[in-house]
């Protein structure tokens, strides 16, 4: 054979075999059932999986206006613009491959924003529903994980109010939380660290329906283990989101100094530093927790131009602050469940003693002392300094 | 048995082929040796018969000033003269006036003063053979002819019609000299001599085309130029064996050194300054007589980013521009084959609410992604092929259709989706930011495309592999074409490719190009305030 015939022959194999490997992941667009929520919740039959899955119909959900050919019907557009589909299954995998039979498209996992737990399943344990999220290719560990104390298919059937996408409508929700920090964003991926570690408690943001069917988002669901225990309020909340230095922004209202009305004060910047210490078997925790914020807004007559003002302000917050991370302690430790994840900061302070302590962490985290220490700073007083008054 | 026709016919060929180069050789050296004759008529019959007794030769007999024995004859083409400048310097002395005579009887030495003595025209020269004869009338010279002598005047007295100096609309540039070359070689030279003036800029001719005789004329700077470049150009002219070179894209492809290859590997230019700055870098210049582009080797990639107007303007502007155009090579390139991968392989990898747009305007086309893709840029460069070739008002017809039935009516029919339209449109647009890149730009196009289409990210990382491979493998006249991005030049990189530097920090030529003199300018030719023995000088004359 000549080598003018081995390149062409080179060249024939080469073109033949792109087209013999391709198309073994080609799927258009429009065979692919966006999902953009998915719930899980227990069936009525004992041991099965009930899913809730909410796939996006593009051509309602499109961000350029109703238009197109369908248009007209405005109240109930919010609701046609995605399908809600039930099914059952022994595992989550399962009942995905079972929604097929109830619907023409392959599901497509990877926009999934919310993942909502009812609590009856939550209860029971919520790592297999976990699993599918993590093993799965397509998921995203991204997603929000939720918890609400009714049914999560309901939260799922629920119409949105700005968004065409109700799921879309939750997520950013979750995502605006964060100008009062009453409600903490988890993500797959911070569960599944916290399902991993043998003492902390995995938190989820609490979701619910409230008395005029709306959604409403606020508290935190805690876990032990894998199995729910209980709900935390939203001044717990906020609590826990000071320690995990998660608050980012929020508003921290105080009595003024002269008892004269309250003042709101926006916070700009926190953050927090866990440090522990181990004597023997008593342990100590020391939580600082460093702010700024701004003044936001008063309701009495406090000139604001004197920094003795300012400092007084700074020390009520301290303590507001404090207050709300005592509360959050305290629930905690009725809920026997280490929340804030003392146990895997010990764990990485103090690996040898951490052998030690770990089989017995239950009953230290309930005697734990934990030593708060806060730093409020007042940067600016906004645009004017004195009250509105003559 | 399989190989014996085969080695026969080859053989046959062999002979074939030389049997007519020995015709070839012997019919050139039967009229090359052929000399004139000492008599008139005899001439002008033999000069009649090689030209076929065409209508377009003149032959204009006459009597040489004053006598009535003394025959002369002038010959030459109609059109291609100035029949003025012949009526004038040639024939009114020649008729009307004696030449100042040397006194000897000699045919030969009446013609030298005819020469020195009559005729007023300044590019004049003897020669005693007949084909020499015809190939100067055919050139568009005067031949003077006189009864008993052997020889023959050649008189320069070109004037056929000709396109005048105009701004070439190729090469539209904004700031800049607007003159452009034009389809004659003396003028083209005369632009770039007017530009170089510059004693070492050396222009040699040669002549290509067994039939057509094209001049060739190569342009260098003879301290700057690379001797094994030029050795190397002339050897590849000389090389041709062809009966007709009349474009620079027929040359091009007789001296690239990878004329299969789909990127080109000799610039092209219809520009002097542009002529003029690349003999500076230490490139060659070829000129080809009867068109305008002028041929400039060797030639980088990034040659084709770069435009006369980026060194002309403001350098921030034109180092942004030389980035936008970066920019547009590649989106023209990548733009098709990146949505039809992301949106039959890749769906994670778009943002939601684009996905959903998206997936909202496609929905319910019939027909899957990449033959969408395939099929609206086949109808572009159909459009863009309509357009070309049409009269402007026809044309236009041309491109309302195309824009309005086509981009317009295929979306709402539903048979593509508006973001393939998008796509395909914008596309279209980048091409032409790089003028000489719209070739190899859509022929990648089309090529990954086509990959993305089978196997997705993966086929447009194995197609760009591919490409660059084969493009670090180039080489235009032994220089890399991917140079000075590789190999490397980091001076070469900052001064002309990353960014536009100041004119007054273009220190040196690039590297691969004018190594040989690499020194550009001073290094103090920053503007500021004046430094030691520096510009005092000029401060003196002021005062």
């Amino acid at each position: 054979m000549k080598p003018w015939n081995k390149k062409v022959l080179a060249v024939l194999l080469l073109s033949f075999m792109s087209c013999a490997g391709g198309c073994w992941n080609y799927r258009e667009l429009d065979q692919l059932g966006i999902v953009s929520g998915v719930g899980f919740d227990l069936a009525p039959e004992t041991g099965k999986i009930l899913l809730t899955i909410q796939v996006i119909k593009p051509g309602e959900a499109k961000a350029g206006g109703g238009g197109g050919s369908s248009g007209g019907e405005e109240s109930g557009s919010q609701t046609r613009s995605v399908v809600v589909v039930e099914s059952t299954g022994a595992t989550v995998f399962d009942a995905v491959r079972e929604a097929v039979t109830k619907f023409s498209r392959k599901l497509f996992w990877p926009h999934n924003q919310v993942l909502i737990i009812g609590k009856e399943a939550a209860e029971q344990g919520v790592r297999r529903f976990m699993d599918f999220e993590i093993r799965d290719a397509e998921p995203r560990p991204t997603a929000w994980v939720m918890v609400t104390p009714g049914k999560a298919g309901d939260l799922l059937k629920a119409p949105g109010k700005m968004e065409k996408i109700p799921a879309m409508e939750i997520a950013e929700m979750l995502r605006a939380q964060s100008v009062t920090s009453k409600a903490g964003s988890f993500m797959v991926h911070d569960f599944v660290l916290r399902l991993l570690s043998k003492t902390a408690a995995p938190v989820a943001t609490q979701i619910r329906l409230n008395e005029k069917n709306e959604v409403q988002l606020g508290g935190t669901a805690v876990f032990i283990g894998e199995k729910l225990t209980g709900f935390i309020g939203k001044r717990e909340t906020r609590g826990l989101l000071w320690v995990l230095g998660k608050v980012k922004s929020g508003i921290v209202t105080v009595k003024d100094p002269d008892n004269k009305g309250k003042v709101s004060l926006e916070v700009i910047r926190s953050s927090s530093k866990i440090k522990t210490e181990v004597k023997g078997d008593s342990v100590r925790i020391k939580v600082t927790v460093s702010v700024r914020s701004n003044v936001g807004n008063q309701n009495g007559e406090l000139d604001l131009s004197k920094l003795e003002t300012l400092k007084s302000l700074a020390r009520r917050e301290e303590t507001a602050i404090r207050n709300e991370i005592k509360a959050a302690l305290d629930k905690a430790r009725e809920l026997k469940a280490d929340i804030f994840g003392f146990g895997e900061a010990v764990r990485r302070d103090h690996p040898k003693a951490w052998k030690r302590l770990e089989p017995r962490w239950d009953e230290i985290f309930t005697e734990l002392q934990v030593d708060l220490t806060v730093k409020a700073n007042i940067n600016q007083v906004g645009l004017i300094i004195k009250p509105i008054k003559p | 048995m399989y190989h014996k026709p085969r080695r026969r016919l080859l053989r046959r060929l062999k002979r074939e082929i030389a049997k007519i180069k020995m015709e070839f050789a012997r019919e050139e050296f039967n009229s090359q040796s052929a000399g004139l004759a000492a008599t008139l008529a005899a001439n002008l019959d033999a000069i009649r018969r090689e030209l076929n007794n065409s209508s377009d030769l003149i032959i204009r007999r006459f009597n040489l000033g004053g006598s009535y024995q003394d025959l002369g004859a002038i010959i030459y083409i109609d059109g291609l003269v100035d029949k003025n400048q012949v009526e004038r310097s040639i024939l009114r002395p020649l008729m009307l006036m004696k030449a100042p005579s040397s006194g000897r009887p000699d045919g030969d030495d009446r013609l030298a003063d005819i020469e020195l003595g009559l005729i007023t025209v300044g590019e004049i020269k003897r020669e005693c053979r007949l084909t020499q004869v015809i190939e100067a009338v055919l050139s568009g010279k005067t031949v003077l002819l006189i009864d008993g002598s052997q020889k023959a005047l050649v008189i320069a007295t070109p004037g056929w019609e000709k396109r005048s100096v105009n701004q070439p609309d190729s090469e539209v540039i904004v700031k800049g000299p607007r003159d452009g070359f034009v389809e004659t070689l003396r003028t083209n030279t005369a632009l770039l001599r007017r530009k170089l003036g510059d004693p070492r800029l050396a222009l040699e001719t040669l002549q290509v085309g067994t039939r057509t005789k094209t001049e060739i004329c190569i342009a260098y700077l003879k301290d700057i130029a690379d001797p094994k470049l030029i050795k190397e150009i002339k050897q590849r002219i000389n090389r041709i064996n062809t009966d007709g070179i009349f474009s620079a894209g027929a040359l091009e492809e007789f001296l690239e050194d990878a004329s299969l290859s789909f990127f080109a590997t000799m610039g092209y230019t219809e520009r002097p300054d542009v002529v003029c700055s690349k003999l500076l870098e230490g490139r060659a210049a070829v000129f080809i007589d009867g068109t305008p582009v002028v041929l400039t080797a060797p030639f980088l990639f990034i040659e084709n980013f770069q435009s006369p107007d980026d060194y002309t303007f403001k350098l921030f502007f034109g180092s942004m521009i030389r980035w936008v155009r970066y920019t547009a090579f590649l989106i023209s390139i990548l733009l098709p084959a990146v949505y039809v991968a992301l949106v039959s392989f890749h769906q994670e990898m778009i943002p939601t609410q684009l996905l959903i747009t998206t997936a909202a305007a496609i929905e319910g086309t019939p027909f899957p992604v990449v033959i969408e893709a395939l099929v609206m840029g086949l109808v572009f460069e159909i459009l863009r092929e309509a357009g070309i070739r049409l009269p402007r008002p026809i044309g236009q017809t041309v491109s309302i259709i195309g824009a309005l039935v086509i981009g317009e009516a295929t979306v709402s029919a539903g048979l593509v989706g508006a973001p393939l339209i998008i796509v395909v449109a914008f596309t279209a647009i980048t091409s032409f930011v790089t003028p000489t890149l719209v070739q190899e730009g859509t022929l990648i196009r089309f090529a990954l495309t086509i990959l993305s289409g089978f196997l997705g990210a993966f086929g447009i990382t194995i197609g760009l592999l591919a490409i660059l491979i084969h493009m670090a493998s180039l080489r235009s006249f032994g220089v890399p074409y991917l140079s000075p991005i590789t190999p490397m030049n980091l001076r070469d990189l900052s001064q002309d490719v990353l960014i536009r530097a100041p004119w007054w920090a273009m220190f040196t030529r690039p590297k691969v190009i004018g190594g040989q003199n690499r020194a550009r300018q001073d290094f103090y030719s920053q503007p500021g305030p004046t430094r030691d023995g520096q510009g005092e000088a000029a401060d003196e004359t002021l005062e």
